[in-house]
């Protein structure tokens, strides 16, 4: 996955760590886009995404004494969000309520606000077409096509092999072209 | 069709493959092969690369509102590395080994202290507790401060710093655990719940929200809406109420924190709701 970001914030993630919380303010002003979308489309709800970029950015106020800087703090921060939804999945998935079913939130619209209507190709029906994939192949198919990461890294985040990481993504993407030829 | 011909069984056997690049060559050109004649195949390897292009340019999205309130609410004043602090203290195991054993001894050296004292004045003094002056009174040093009272340190009720009585419920700590405060004891003042501190601001922003909107919305959406938010207040009302009458339950609190989540998902999402064409 490429990093993002102004390519030195590395003197606010410094303060930040030592207690600055104006530091990480700015750290979440720029930052909070990116991992805002990764939350929102990975669970497949804004008002879900809104909550676990919350958690993500309080856990990383609370890691960030730990970064060392080996990677970018965008990179970092990514990895943050993806085993905070990764983790909300699991305990979702125990207590059966919220949605990650194959149906998005009821009564909520598509991750990506409706424009007209909808036709094979628009990016709304891509997005309506991603809501509505098995939360696996959701995941997988929204880290490595949209997101970037390669199937080794998914791999290690999801605690899968790289194998069943390019299995999963070939039947997200099958699973999308049957919702949106149909 | 000759022997090197490939069925579309085939080719979708070695489908996933061919799209992570994984075939030799002269596989890749036996299914290139076949889908340059193949309606079906074609289609699908266009379909796929362009659901993957279509995929990479979505657009970054952003927040229907800001989160750094909710964030700045939750985070600690300070993080301090262990490393940063192991440095700064320069302690060896050792002398935190000895100070966390003196500080034992002389816990338990108070604790006896005082315990036995107090049992002694209990025995030896017959006065009612409300008579007695502050906690001075226990060594007889002192007199009574004129116009106040203090109570005996019984099962029922200790004596704070400043003397006053501290109720029981309050010093096992549950009404903390609930999350309620009572902002003053026996008065007709309000509960408040971490929940009300948690969710009060969001709730009232998006009433707001909601009440701006309540013309651009369609009307029978608007019912829908208010039916549920009365449900979801006589449910706010209740809780309330139970937990007023028992502030120190943890389930009642939760509840009332669940019955307010939901009230805040439902105005969140209406505040979301295109508006009517």
């Amino acid at each position: 996955m490429e990093s993002y970001g102004p390519a030195d914030d590395s003197a606010d993630v410094t303060l930040a760590a030592s207690g600055d919380r104006r530091a990480f303010e700015r750290l979440y002003r720029t930052h909070l886009n990116r991992v805002f979308t990764l939350c929102t489309r990975m669970c497949g709800s804004r008002v879900r995404g809104e909550e676990l970029t919350q958690d993500v950015f309080v856990r990383a106020w609370e890691k960030l004494p730990q970064f060392r800087g080996e990677s970018a703090f965008s990179t970092w921060i990514h990895r943050v969000a993806v085993n905070i939804v990764l983790t909300d999945r699991k305990n979702e998935g125990r207590n059966r309520k919220r949605m990650l079913q194959d149906e998005p939130e009821s009564g909520e619209a598509p991750v990506e606000r409706a424009g007209t209507t909808p036709r094979y190709g628009d990016r709304m029906d891509i997005s309506a077409a991603m809501s509505k994939l098995p939360p696996g192949a959701k995941q997988i198919f929204v880290l490595h096509d949209v997101e970037g990461y390669k199937h080794e890294e998914i791999a290690q985040m999801c605690g899968i092999t790289a194998g069943g990481s390019k299995a999963q993504l070939h039947r997200a993407r099958l699973l999308m072209r049957e919702a949106l030829t149909r | 069709m000759n022997e090197d011909n490939m069925t579309c069984a085939e080719a979708d056997g070695i489908l996933l493959e061919y799209f992570e690049g994984a075939l030799d060559g002269p596989s890749r050109q036996r299914f290139e092969q076949h889908a340059s004649s193949c309606a079906r195949c074609s289609g699908l390897i266009r379909d796929v690369n362009d659901i993957t292009a279509q995929a990479a340019a979505l657009p970054v999205m952003a927040p229907s509102r800001d989160l750094w309130q909710g964030i700045e609410a939750r985070i600690q004043p300070a993080v301090v590395s262990i490393g940063a602090a192991r440095s700064a203290g320069g302690l060896s195991r050792g002398w935190i080994a000895a100070a966390a054993s003196v500080l034992i001894v002389a816990t338990a050296s108070v604790t006896y202290f005082a315990t036995s004292r107090s049992i002694a004045a209990r025995v030896a003094d017959s006065r009612p507790a409300v008579s007695r002056s502050a906690p001075e009174a226990g060594v007889g040093t002192a007199a009574a401060e004129p116009g106040v009272a203090y109570a005996e340190p019984d099962e029922n009720n200790l004596v704070d710093e400043t003397g006053a009585a501290v109720p029981a419920a309050a010093r096992s700590g549950a009404g903390a655990r609930a999350g309620t405060t009572t902002l003053a004891s026996g008065s007709a003042q309000p509960l408040v719940t971490a929940a009300d501190m948690e969710y009060g601001d969001e709730i009232q922003r998006l009433q707001a929200v909601l009440a701006s909107r309540r013309q651009q919305l369609d009307p029978t959406t608007v019912q829908v809406v208010e039916d549920n938010l009365k449900l979801i207040e006589t449910a706010v009302a209740q809780a309330r109420a139970a937990l007023k009458g028992d502030p120190a339950s943890g389930f009642l609190a939760d509840k009332l924190s669940n019955v307010l989540e939901k009230k805040v998902e439902l105005l969140r999402t209406v505040a979301l709701l295109p508006s009517r064409s």
